[in-house]
């Protein structure tokens, strides 16, 4: 009786058995399509004929080094091979994918990446996590100087990145948030202005390419006007505008600024985290943004060519970026030699041709297309009228007001 | 008679507007994944490319990989952990218990980012899990398991519990009578709470990206990077066609459930 009340009609406890094995086969079996970060890497094979002691892989990469290249020294590239792993914080899709491949090819050191979607966010898991174990993070100095602070981020050996200390631009290695480049190996600036889309903006307008234009041509573009979503950014624009340094903690010259944006905001589309789909569609016609990534937006709209960046003449608010080292790293050789490697001016020029921003190093101008030379390029005079932000800007009282003018001008 | 022919005509175009509302985004971000246009923005003819290009992505592909493993373990542990809860909440008396019941989805309640923040200092600072799979999948379960815990109990609320003590009556131990009558009555909800849990779980991104140590980024934490500087962010609407399709599906796997459950 009980197997005919089986057979005839239990189909839920059928169900829940066959479920039960479904989900235990997926359990036994999905480990196994997980990506094993922690797997080892295997070296790459040892010549069958056995090499000349003076042969061995480190003179094979002294040789291999084009000229103008300079080898990390033996110990740090012997670290870096037994270490065989190199593991990176940064941004998806913006770096060239071929830096990383060629560099597991050449050294044999898998490189293991993880993506933020934001500094702010990357950075409050690293203070909240200071032996996170990230070898190279992309950060921003703001991030590297909370971070040094709290003796999260460990101090370069000069000795390990030759090519750094040959090429590094003079300015760039004594910034003040890091004289002598001892955390921070600077690797791309960008220029935050804005762009306008010249087929419904017209490029002689009598305010541009001045802050003016944006704040007081607004009916050339009312409602058109796409803003990144980044409380300092969007200040710094109306602190420009009116003449301000963008790191003010003048409360007068904020409230200016206030009452400058919010006579803006109404013909404001929207504060965007990634405007570039707008763009792209001929939703909005002026963006303010990272002037440098309008290059590669530039070629791919639809007509090409329309995109225009406009730097202001009173000077931006500039966002540079670099690699640190994190004291949870364990690969801290690997670290060094990647920037060493990135360093070679092949391999910054593919950096740049591909980004289109600013950079800190000397050796790349002949190597880069005339079109990205010139869009990345800045004169050093109007680099004296930008600013980067500064921590009076980020803290304390500077902080507090730019938050209180952020919430009004969002509410 | 006349108004009720009105209210018949006019309600079904209510449900359709309001459904139209609800997926009329999905509708188009699935359509622009096949489209040729690099930024998915307009149709400028069909490709699969995008598809093929997310396929050839290896970190878009081990990071879908991850999510999957995920949320396959979180699906299983948070429907047991679930049930066996709910039963209990249900079925025994003892202290606390109506304050247990009322405060099951809690944890749900809080904001992400602050869950996200204290499941971090907690890993890290007191019970020392590193950050990886098992930090993700401990938070997966602390997030998913209120949701099994609730849509069980509802479905406990609506049986007829007499056929567990017919079953008792008739000679059955206990272990018999919660394999062959209680099981079976409490699968449907089951099955309910797995479909729910998948998508919740594999569609997380802020507690994830918390508790997600060296190489173990999900699908929904290499979005939101792409979302920064990708020139060709089409891809984007492709990885997103997998978000839309994950809970679709377990929506459609759940109505057939039901649907054989009534037959």
């Amino acid at each position: 009786m009980k197997v005919k009340n089986f057979l005839r009609g239990k189909w839920v406890a059928h169900s829940f058995i066959a479920g039960a094995l479904v989900l235990l086969l997926l359990v036994a079996f999905l480990p196994g399509c997980v990506p094993a970060p922690e797997e080892e890497v295997t070296p790459p094979p040892e010549e069958e004929v056995t090499p000349p002691p003076e042969e061995g892989p480190y003179e094979k990469y002294v040789a291999s080094l084009s000229e103008g290249c300079f080898p990390v020294p033996r110990e740090c590239f012997e670290q870096a091979r037994e270490e065989g792993k190199l593991r990176i914080y940064d941004w998806a899709a913006w770096w060239p994918e071929e830096l990383y491949t060629d560099f597991e090819k050449e050294f044999g050191i898998e490189i293991i990446r993880d993506n933020y979607g934001d500094y702010d966010e990357a950075r409050t898991k690293m203070l909240l996590y200071p032996d996170i174990p990230y070898d190279i993070v992309q950060a921003p100095p703001r991030t590297q100087v909370e971070l040094r602070e709290r003796g999260i981020v460990v101090e370069y050996n000069h000795d390990w990145i030759p090519n750094v200390n040959r090429y590094i631009d003079s300015v760039w290695a004594q910034q003040e948030w890091d004289p002598g480049y001892r955390y921070f190996v600077p690797t791309s600036l960008g220029t935050n202005a804005f762009s306008i889309n010249a087929l419904y903006i017209d490029e002689n307008h009598p305010l541009l390419p001045s802050y003016a234009f944006l704040f007081e041509a607004t009916e050339a573009f009312s409602g058109r006007l796409v803003m990144r979503d980044s409380m300092y950014r969007v200040i710094a624009h109306a602190l420009k505008y009116l003449g301000y340094s963008l790191n003010t903690v003048d409360e007068g010259e904020l409230m200016e600024a206030r009452d400058q944006l919010m006579k803006l905001k109404p013909h404001i589309m929207e504060f965007s985290g990634w405007p570039k789909r707008e763009v792209m569609a001929d939703e909005c016609w002026v963006m303010c943004g990272v002037t440098n990534d309008f290059l590669g937006m530039s070629r791919v709209h639809d007509p090409p060519g329309v995109l225009k960046a406009i730097l202001p003449p009173e000077g931006c608010f500039l966002s540079p970026t670099g690699n640190i080292i994190l004291r949870g790293g364990p690969n801290p050789a690997a670290a060094h030699l990647w920037n060493n490697y990135l360093y070679r001016p092949e391999n910054f020029a593919k950096l740049i041709e591909l980004i289109a921003y600013s950079y800190p190093h000397t050796g790349i101008d002949d190597l880069l297309s005339e079109e990205v030379r010139a869009w990345a390029k800045i004169d050093p005079e109007y680099l004296k009228k930008c600013e980067i932000l500064k921590p009076e800007a980020y803290t304390g009282k500077g902080e507090e007001i730019r938050s209180e003018i952020w919430k009004e001008l969002k509410a | 008679m006349k108004s009720r022919n009105i209210t018949g005509k006019i309600l079904p175009l209510v449900s359709i507007l309001v459904y139209l509302f609800l997926w009329v985004a999905a509708i188009v971000l699935i359509v622009y994944s096949f489209s040729n246009d690099s930024f998915g923005i307009r149709w400028t003819g069909f490709t699969l490319k995008w598809y093929s290009n997310v396929f050839n992505d290896a970190l878009a592909m081990g990071a879908l990989k991850s999510s999957l493993f995920i949320s396959s373990v979180t699906v299983v542990v948070s429907t047991i952990a679930g049930t066996l809860a709910a039963y209990g909440l249900y079925k025994y008396e003892f202290h606390g218990r109506r304050v247990l019941r009322m405060s099951t989805l809690l944890p749900i309640t809080i904001p992400y980012v602050v869950t996200a923040g204290a499941l971090l200092v907690f890993f890290t600072k007191v019970i020392h899990i590193p950050l990886g799979y098992p930090a993700i999948i401990i938070a997966h379960i602390s997030f998913s398991t209120p949701l099994a815990v609730f849509v069980v109990l509802g479905r406990m609320a609506r049986i007829d519990w007499t056929l567990e003590e017919a079953s008792t009556d008739l000679g059955a131990d206990g272990l018999t009578t919660w394999r062959r009558i209680t099981i079976p009555l409490l699968l449907p909800a089951i099955l309910s709470s797995a479909a729910l849990i998948f998508p919740w779980s594999f569609n997380d991104f802020t507690i994830t990206y918390f508790v997600a140590g060296v190489g173990t980024m999900t699908l929904p934490i290499y979005v939101f990077s792409l979302l920064q500087y990708s020139l060709t962010p089409v891809i984007i609407n492709a990885i997103s066609t997998v978000f839309v399709a994950v809970p679709v599906i377990g929506m459609l796997l759940m109505n057939f459930l039901q649907k054989k459950e009534v037959a």
